[in-house]
């Protein structure tokens, strides 16, 4: 540290000298500092030497332009402010219109786009990008349960699908006989789409199948353990061909009726497996097409051919003709009264109530036709019989259908897709809205 | 007479582009950009001692004057924006301390050619020595407090009167002088580090 003559003269009154900021007596002392004090002419000249240097430094120039475009002022396009002071008329005449200038309607329009664009491009991106993505989130959700019931559905209804325009045997039965053709038609389609593979196997059915009218379609489906006694007890005729129509017949039955969404059954909570509870509810002879449930499908055919066989030496020969003699013509007067005083204690489906008219205007056509008596009684043992099967079917149904376990599994899933992507779609639409909100507040700062 | 005459033209267009420009006239704004855009990067690049943030602070600047230009009141439109700049630059500084930005990109960037500093001079020893002593200077505004470094740029780069600084910086005018001469001090006790780049009167 050195010790100066003129310690009242520091670095800050030199500064001020050096800038002309000092008073007169400050600017004597200075100068007659720097003649007698060698350090405080240094300190002078050094400091002079400073901004000197400072002062020579080179302007700098700008990197790039800074001048300032309307969508960083927020300026619409070619829409200066009107000058203070100055009326400004705006025009609008035919020549106008010639011209070409945009109407104000478009001008709205385009003003409304503008400040729609600025609001999107300015404020946080990080804030609008989050927010695209939440929104992009929320719209796949709320697509994707449409892709997965029309493009993958679950694998139970995959071999209904194909099944769900069949008409039952009820609605084959109800109308009048003379669109019983053309639901006949529709009947030989379908199972031809369903079954062409069983059907080609089994030609010899056809041409016995063909003047069946839509009544004695709806008694077939009583009978069918009778055609498969007759299937067996006539070896020209395969068994098979018989039964896999039947059972083609009953998984339409069942589902083409009822069929339903199973997404959408589980949103109305009418239960994870509605084909369960079909089957369960169905308990009267006439319900064995309905309760023909497609899983068990295969041991329905196996339990008939069962029964077919213990009843086949007591009707060997009268199944056959059973259905040929029953037209429209004797069918439907029978089936509209007995139908309206159908038994109440069978769970009141339609398609009980016409199973079970069926079943009793086998009974009465027994009446009125004696010589079919010994035809009648093999209905009643098949009606029986079929009684039997349906509830081996239930019971086979009800306690393990391997099937039903893979359905009852797919819909679980199923469900738990749809639970998930409605919390997806909550969350997703939650965190648009927090976004959006954050963005506008960093848009505002 | 020529000299009084053409700068009372640029006077009188200066004020008539400031009122086209508080009108909303963002291309008379544009003009006085460019007359005014490399002294608010001068004033921004030392204080902040970073071009990409200078440059940011040199465009939200002039944005911001656009945006408040009706409230200009009159004076000199020069030490208007250079204070927009000046805030600007202590905001950025403020967030900056915030979060260090720092990286070893940007320390090897400072070694490196900078354009802004060319000089056209014939003899390149000359212009080498020059160019290092210039960048030894640069560098000693590194050294100094955001506030020095605004004071020592606009009174010593700029030429700004210690009234203006005052103005600007919005500090009392001894509060402009003690900043000022802690400055200079500091950048001379810098520049003596290094002696040999120092013209002889530097030598005691």
């Amino acid at each position: 540290m050195t010790t100066s003559r003129y310690p009242e003269i520091t670095d800050e009154l030199l500064s001020a000298y050096i800038d002309n900021a000092v008073s007169e007596e400050e600017r004597a002392l200075i100068e007659r500092a720097i003649l007698d004090d060698a350090s405080v002419a240094w300190r002078l000249a050094t400091l002079q030497e400073t901004v000197r240097l400072l002062r020579n430094l080179p302007l700098l120039q700008a990197p790039r332009s800074f001048a300032l475009t309307r969508d960083q002022v927020g300026q619409p396009l070619h829409e200066p402010a009107p000058v203070v002071g100055v009326v400004t008329a705006e025009p609008r005449s035919v020549a106008d219109a010639r011209r070409g200038t945009p109407s104000p309607r478009s001008k709205r329009w385009s003003e409304w786009f503008e400040g729609w664009r600025r609001f999107w491009r300015a404020g946080s991106p990080v804030w609008r990008n989050a927010m695209a993505a939440s929104m992009a989130l929320l719209l796949v959700t709320l697509i994707l349960p449409t892709f997965l019931t029309m493009e993958q559905p679950p694998a139970a209804m995959l071999s209904d699908a194909a099944v769900a325009s069949i008409p039952t045997a009820t609605e084959m039965a109800q109308p009048a006989a003379p669109a019983a053709p053309d639901r006949r038609d529709e009947m030989e389609a379908t199972d031809r789409q369903v079954d062409s593979p069983a059907q080609e196997a089994s030609p010899a059915l056809q041409p016995t199948e063909a003047p069946v009218s839509a009544a004695a379609v709806a008694a077939e489906a009583v009978e069918e353990p009778s055609s498969v006694v007759a299937s067996s007890a006539a070896p020209n005729v395969q068994p098979q061909g018989a039964a896999l129509p039947a059972a083609s017949e009953a998984e339409g039955a069942a589902f083409g009726g009822s069929y339903e969404d199973p997404l959408q059954s589980m949103r109305t909570g009418s239960g994870m497996a509605p084909m369960h509870t079909e089957g369960s509810i169905a308990s009267g002879p006439g319900e064995v097409r309905s309760m023909a449930v497609p899983p068990a499908a295969a041991l329905a055919r196996e339990s008939a051919q069962d029964v077919a066989a213990e009843t086949a030496p007591q009707a060997p020969e009268g199944a056959a003709p059973i259905a040929s003699p029953m037209t429209a013509e004797t069918a439907q007067p029978v089936l509209t009264p007995e139908a309206e005083h159908a038994p109440d204690e069978v769970a009141p489906t339609p398609a009980l109530d016409e199973a079970t008219a069926g079943a009793e205007s086998l009974d009465r056509s027994k009446d009125f036709a004696p010589q079919q008596e010994a035809t009648a009684t093999s209905v009643e043992e098949s009606a029986e019989a079929t009684l039997a099967t349906g509830e081996a079917q239930t019971s086979a149904t009800l306690v393990a259908p391997p099937a039903s376990q893979e359905r009852t599994a797919v819909a679980f899933s199923s469900a738990a897709i749809v639970a998930f992507l409605h919390w997806l779609r909550l969350g997703a639409a939650g965190a648009l809205v927090v976004f959006g909100l954050l963005w506008w507040r960093s848009r505002r700062n | 007479m020529d000299m009084h005459n053409a700068r009372n033209a640029s006077q009188i267009d200066e004020a008539a582009l400031i009122a086209q420009a508080a009108a909303g006239d963002l291309d008379a704004f544009n003009q006085l950009v460019l007359l005014y855009q490399n002294l608010a990067y001068s004033v921004a690049y030392r204080t902040l001692q970073d071009e990409a943030t200078a440059a940011d602070a040199v465009q939200e600047s002039f944005i911001k004057a656009f945006r408040s230009i009706a409230t200009f009141q009159g004076g000199s439109f020069k030490s208007w924006i250079i204070r927009i700049v000046a805030n600007t630059c202590y905001d950025l500084l403020r967030s900056r301390q915030r979060k260090v930005t720092d990286s070893l990109d940007d320390l090897v960037e400072q070694e490196e050619y900078s354009p802004h500093l060319e000089d056209g001079s014939a003899d390149p020893h000359a212009y080498v020595e020059r160019m290092e002593l210039t960048e030894l200077i640069e560098r000693s505004f590194a050294e100094l407090p955001p506030d020095q470094r605004l004071v020592l740029t606009l009174c010593d780069v700029h030429g700004y009167s210690y009234e203006e600084i005052a103005e600007i910086t919005g500090t009392p005018i001894g509060t402009v002088k003690s900043r000022l001469n802690r400055a200079r001090t500091r950048v001379r006790d810098f520049l003596l580090r290094r002696p040999e780049l120092l013209p002889s009167s530097f030598r005691p």
